[in-house]
């Protein structure tokens, strides 16, 4: 598993005013969250990896025979017996654990409907956190992949970094304010409001349907977790100006203008107009 | 002359329709209260609004030095100081509304409408005024006169349109320009380090810019994508060629308004334009398959030095970005 | 108390008694001003100026007074905002930006956002202020246009009022432009584009406006000369002018009891239209303050710094501009190369002509229409919409097709809100722009002569009472109750029918003309006699068009008030 570091170059000393600190505690609760759900993960595996008396980590782990049950059952009649694939879904050989936990853990897998794209939704009530770990180990064994992140420690990457390799590599189709974007022939990139920061580190990583593999050479895992900072940062902070309008740029605020300011404006007119 | 119809003669008093007039003016002035009771509450009522105006003002100027604007982004702030103004506005003016609508008489006003043109008489003294003026001139004697005034006139506001020649640069062949050359090294867009053969990953796409870019005329037409497919995913044998590898590098500049463009899809291979949609097919030579955009990206040829860094084997070779009149 | 005369009867007026403190000081300072200006018959004129109440009459207010919002605080934010395409590392508060180049615009205006106490609130009062301003143009536009109000002798100041919204649009497109950021500057690339697709000189007009090739440091700066100084001052010009000529042409009204084409009928400006209109005044300023308190516009600081290799999903423009970027989203990709040149329809077409059409045709809408009805005819009254079915559905249409092409600058939004495929969406729209408008004339058509047919009905035959009577002979009638005296009066001026003359011979033609022009009977009539020219040939038919007979409804009752 790769262990991710965070970066802090020398140009974002911190400031020393208050409006930082705010930002830095919620970020603090948000982190404790992520480590939990982290740590629930861990556990299921580690029990998984640990109850039986453990032999060693081939084939014959149990989590890994595990997930192959959960496999069969719930995976096998689109992705073929062994994770080959078939006419209705791809090979699962080489995508390694990390895409299991993205695809199942936002819902996505099992599919209900084929369409353009797989919409996120409730993680399938037949899975639980522990059989995600099971069936992303069974897939692991089946050839070499991108593995789960742990300790995504974003907390004291630069955010306004990532704010740039964000507008770079991300806003093109997720918008700038990661509120989703529409792609070709009925596909889209969704909004990033509900992805974990481990779901965004894993689908950087792993290339979700149509979203390209930004790998770890291209964008290093210190960038990932300042883009992940940014995110939350914006994902988190206050709108200033009142409400967002669902930060899709200018359409909304048309629609305000119309409705609001010269609908409103209207009625006071007729209000002027109309006999005492 | 078209005869004109006249209104708004000084009228008879006996204008007939004044007469509905003066029945409705009745009907509305009886609504109209004259009762000092109703007159009180009303006063009192405009009074309450111009009152909460003054109120608003007051927590106006108290919030804009009581509450920080470093507090949830200036959030509180814009909320109060916002909120404060906005109500005031609003009960000043419903105060002004309601004083006109209760406390101001009723009764509508009937004025006469002027005549839009003038009597005819004028109109001949004012052609008559202005033939003579251009009779006194001698616009029509002094030939010599009337050429150069012409010539004089003509070239009076020359002077004024040649000077705006220095608000820019001719364009020549400067949109051919693009910052590529051979031998330059792909960097990456934010970090500006060299990309090397195998940090791409299948399916990955990654902004880059000729080594050293830093000029302002650079960077608009050197913004590139380059790409990586899996084997046997390019379908054009020439797209394969230009590229290195399954590494493909193609301008990132819409070929239709200049849109910086990379909404790539890794499956279908499809590229959108977020600003007209058009759509390149980025296995078969960026073909458009949808949209505005008339030609496909314009494809730069690349390969690898022997450090292992993606280089351009030249600039592009034919004009990126929109269309242009000199574009061959 | 009875009507008041704005002409009051000849008597030699005469001054109070025991002038109090108010009295004297009135007339201190009104007889200073006449001592310098001989203003006193002036001022007592137009503080006796009659204003018709009407509540659409107040629409053009909304833009005027939002002109008055963005001059104040346009001028507030020009004490904070660098005009400077100048490269500065932003230090300022908004932690996800600091460290970030940028240039001096986009900083200043973070720094307006997050650092000056209020200053988002101007920049937000700005923002909508300039909304509006475009908005209130617009719907006052139709006012005026479907209720013929554009008709001589206010046909000039329609032109004037069509320039202003052009005006409006150019400078809304300049300030959004200035702070540099990555929406706006994607706008701005989009509009070198056109720019560029000029043939001919289209290159030479983008280096000659930006100063280099794109986007060099110079374009910031001189849009925001243009937008503080250059546009606003044009428009201070144009509107008021567009003021004066309301003021000396006095405002037209709707047909009405004891309104005819020579009078008005209202309120004095003073003090009764002076109190409402600036209690609007500060409505409108209410109302744009209460939308920047709590509505987020234009967060630059979410868009991030203007950089020519980054765009993001969903780039859009503020509305006015969207009909373009929906014109340039649904245009076929045809381009020529003729001789070593290219020429890009696929935006000269969307981008250049079909916009340089619309306004053209908006603006000369008066002028063609009065050609087509030889309508030479002063015209004070105003018409209803339903009574002039051909505008109306002419109007409908236009907009009809405006509205598409606004629907298509958002395809990807309203793709992406209802699940749709962006393709599918682009081609439905493509149809729709092709097929809805005519639609949509025939059918506002259909339905202004259904109302009118109902209007008739209702002034010939009364309101139908339900209550069924047996007649002598045995038949069953339905009573049918006469309109009330007023409204029947206001509905016959309305559709045009004198109840003192009663219908003329053909009934048609002096309902088209809305019983107004008189002259006009005449000369259409004459036009058809005289020997045509092509001209008059394409005149004579446009106008059969415009006056294709109505469906009038056989007077069987005697009228109630014959």
């Amino acid at each position: 598993m790769t262990k991710v570091e965070p970066v802090t170059p020398a140009e974002t000393a911190e400031p020393a005013d208050a409006a930082a600190r705010p930002r830095r505690s919620r970020k603090r609760r948000i982190a404790s969250l992520g480590i939990l759900v982290a740590s629930l993960g861990t556990v299921g595996t580690l029990y998984a990896g640990f109850a039986p008396a453990a032999s060693s980590a081939s084939n014959d782990d149990p989590a890994i025979q595990q997930g192959r049950q959960l496999f069969l059952q719930g995976c096998a009649s689109c992705h073929g017996l062994n994770a080959e694939g078939g006419e209705r879904a791809p090979s699962l050989v080489g995508v390694g654990a990390a895409a299991v936990d993205f695809q199942m853990g936002t819902g996505r897998m099992p599919l209900q409907q084929h369409g353009p794209e797989a919409p996120r939704k409730p993680v399938d009530p037949r899975f639980t956190e522990a059989d995600i770990q099971d069936i992303a180990a069974y897939i692991a064994s089946l050839g070499a992949g991108p593995a789960e992140p742990t300790d995504l420690d974003y907390q004291s990457a630069d955010v306004a970094y990532g704010g740039a390799l964000f507008r770079t590599n991300c806003a093109q189709c997720h918008n700038f304010a990661g509120s989703g974007g529409e792609l070709t022939y009925g596909k889209y990139a969704p909004t990033l409001s509900d992805a974990t920061p481990k779901q965004i580190y894993e689908a950087m990583i792993t290339g979700p349907e149509n979203m390209p593999v930004f790998g770890d050479q291209e964008i290093t895992p210190a960038q990932k977790l300042a883009i992940i900072d940014y995110i939350r940062t914006i994902k988190t902070e206050p709108n200033p100006g009142g409400a967002g309008l669902g930060r899709v740029g200018p359409v909304t605020e048309t629609a305000v203008a119309w409705l609001v300011g010269i609908g409103g404006l209207v009625i006071i007119t007729m209000w002027i107009g109309s006999k005492a | 002359m078209p005869p004109r119809k006249r209104v708004g003669r000084r009228p008879a008093a006996e204008n007939p329709s004044n007469v509905g007039e003066r029945t409705s003016d009745q009907a509305v002035t009886e609504q109209h209260a004259d009762d000092p009771r109703e007159q009180k509450f009303a006063e009192i009522q405009v009074a309450a609004l111009f009152f909460v105006g003054i109120a608003m003002l007051i927590f106006f100027l108290v919030s804009y030095f009581a509450i920080s604007i470093h507090d949830q982004l200036g959030q509180y702030s814009n909320y109060a100081l916002g909120g404060s103004l906005a109500l005031a506005l609003f009960a000043i003016g419903a105060g002004f509304i309601v004083w006109a609508k209760k406390l101001l008489p009723h009764d509508k006003v009937v004025q006469e409408r002027h005549d839009f043109f003038s009597p005819e008489a004028e109109e001949i003294e004012a052609e008559n005024t202005f033939l003579a003026g251009v009779d006194d001139l001698g616009l029509g004697r002094f030939k010599i006169l009337r050429r150069t005034l012409i010539g004089a006139l003509a070239l009076f506001p020359l002077p004024l349109v040649v000077m705006l020649r220095d608000l820019g640069p001719l364009p020549g062949d400067s949109l051919l320009v693009t910052g590529w050359a051979k031998g330059k090294r792909l960097v990456d867009l934010d970090t500006k380090l060299p990309v090397k053969l195998g940090d791409l990953e299948i399916g990955g796409i990654q902004t880059v810019m000729p080594e050293g870019f830093t000029t302002v005329d650079d960077f608009a037409l050197a913004p590139t994508m380059l790409i990586r497919f899996g084997p046997h995913e390019i379908l054009s044998d020439k797209e394969a060629a230009w590229g290195y590898e399954g590494h493909v590098a193609y301008s990132k500049i819409c070929t239709h308004a200049g849109c910086p463009i990379s909404l790539y899809e890794q499956q279908t291979h499809h590229l959108l334009c977020p600003c007209h949609q058009s759509t390149f097919d980025m296995s078969r030579d960026a073909k458009v398959i949808f949209g505005p955009a008339a030609r496909p990206l314009p494809q730069l040829k690349i390969t690898v030095d022997s450090e292992g860094y993606f280089i351009a084997e030249g600039n592009y070779s034919q004009a990126v970005g929109p269309s242009f009149w000199e574009r061959r | 108390m009875s009507a008041r005369k704005a002409e009051p009867a000849v008597e030699t007026p005469t001054r109070p008694e025991n002038p109090g403190p108010a009295e004297k000081a009135t007339r201190g300072t009104l007889k200073y001003v006449d001592d310098h200006f001989g203003s006193a018959n002036f001022l007592k004129r137009s503080m006796d100026k009659v204003f018709p109440d009407h509540w659409s009459f107040m629409l053009g207010e909304i833009a005027l007074y939002s002109f008055v919002i963005l001059l104040l605080s346009g001028v507030y934010l020009t004490l904070f905002f660098h005009a400077s395409q100048q490269d500065v590392v932003y230090n300022g508060t908004y932690q996800p930006l600091r460290g970030v180049q940028m240039t001096e615009a986009y900083a200043s205006t973070l720094h307006i956002s997050f650092d000056v106490r209020g200053g988002l609130l101007m920049r937000q009062i700005h923002h909508w202020a300039a909304l509006l301003f475009v908005t209130s143009i617009v719907v006052h536009m139709f006012r005026v246009f479907f209720t013929g109000a554009y008709k001589k002798p206010r046909t000039i100041n329609w032109h004037i009022g069509t320039v202003l919204m052009i005006l409006g649009i150019l400078e809304g497109f300049c300030g959004y432009s200035l702070p540099d950021d990555l929406l706006s500057g994607t706008g701005l690339r989009i509009a070198y584009s056109v720019a560029e697709s000029i043939p001919v000189v289209g290159t030479y007009v983008c280096y000659f406006l930006f100063g280099a090739k794109y986007p060099g440091t110079d374009i910031i700066p001189r849009l925001f000369i243009i937008h503080v100084l250059l546009i606003p001052g044009i428009l201070l010009a144009l509107i008021s002018a567009h003021m004066m000529i309301l003021w000396h042409q006095k405002h037209t009204d709707f047909p009405g009891p004891g309104k005819t084409e020579e009078n008005v009928v209202g309120t004095k400006f003073y003090p009764g239209f002076f109190l409402k209109t600036n209690g609007f005044f500060f409505m409108v300023f209410g109302m744009v303050t209460a939308l920047a308190a709590f509505a987020q516009i234009n967060p630059v600081w979410l868009y991030g710094p203007y950089n020519a290799a980054q765009v993001s999903a969903g780039s859009q423009p503020d509305w006015y501009i969207l009909f373009l970027e929906g014109s340039l989203r649904l245009m076929p990709n045809w381009e020529s190369h003729i001789w070593h040149h290219t020429i890009s329809w696929n935006i000269l077409i969307p981008g250049v002509i079909i916009p340089g059409i619309m306004f053209n045709l908006l603006a000369l809408y008066p002028n063609i229409e009065a050609w087509v009805t030889k309508d030479k005819g002063y015209h004070n009254l105003l018409d209803r919409p339903r009574d002039v079915p051909v505008r109306t559905g002419l109007g409908v249409m236009s907009l009809t097709f405006y509205l598409v092409l606004v629907a298509a600058g958002a395809n990807d939004i309203l793709a992406n809100t209802f699940h749709w495929s962006l393709q599918a969406t682009t081609w439905v729209l493509r149809v729709l722009l092709i097929v809805l408008p005519p639609i949509a004339f025939k059918l506002t058509k259909r339905i202004c002569l259904g109302l009118q047919h109902h209007d008739e009905a209702l002034l010939h035959h009364g309101v139908e009472t339900g209550i069924i009577r047996r007649l002598p002979s045995g038949a069953y009638v339905e009573i049918e109750e006469p309109l009330p005296a007023k409204k029947a009066e206001t509905l016959a001026k309305q559709i045009g029918y004198d109840p003192h003359h009663g219908h003329g011979a053909n009934g048609h033609a002096e309902i088209t003309a809305n019983g107004h022009a008189a002259g006009h009977v005449d000369e259409a009539a004459e036009g058809i006699k005289r020997p045509v020219a092509l001209v008059d040939k394409l005149q004579t038919k446009l106008a059969d068009f415009w006056d294709e007979p109505r469906e009038t409804v056989p007077d069987t009752q005697p009228h109630p008030e014959d």
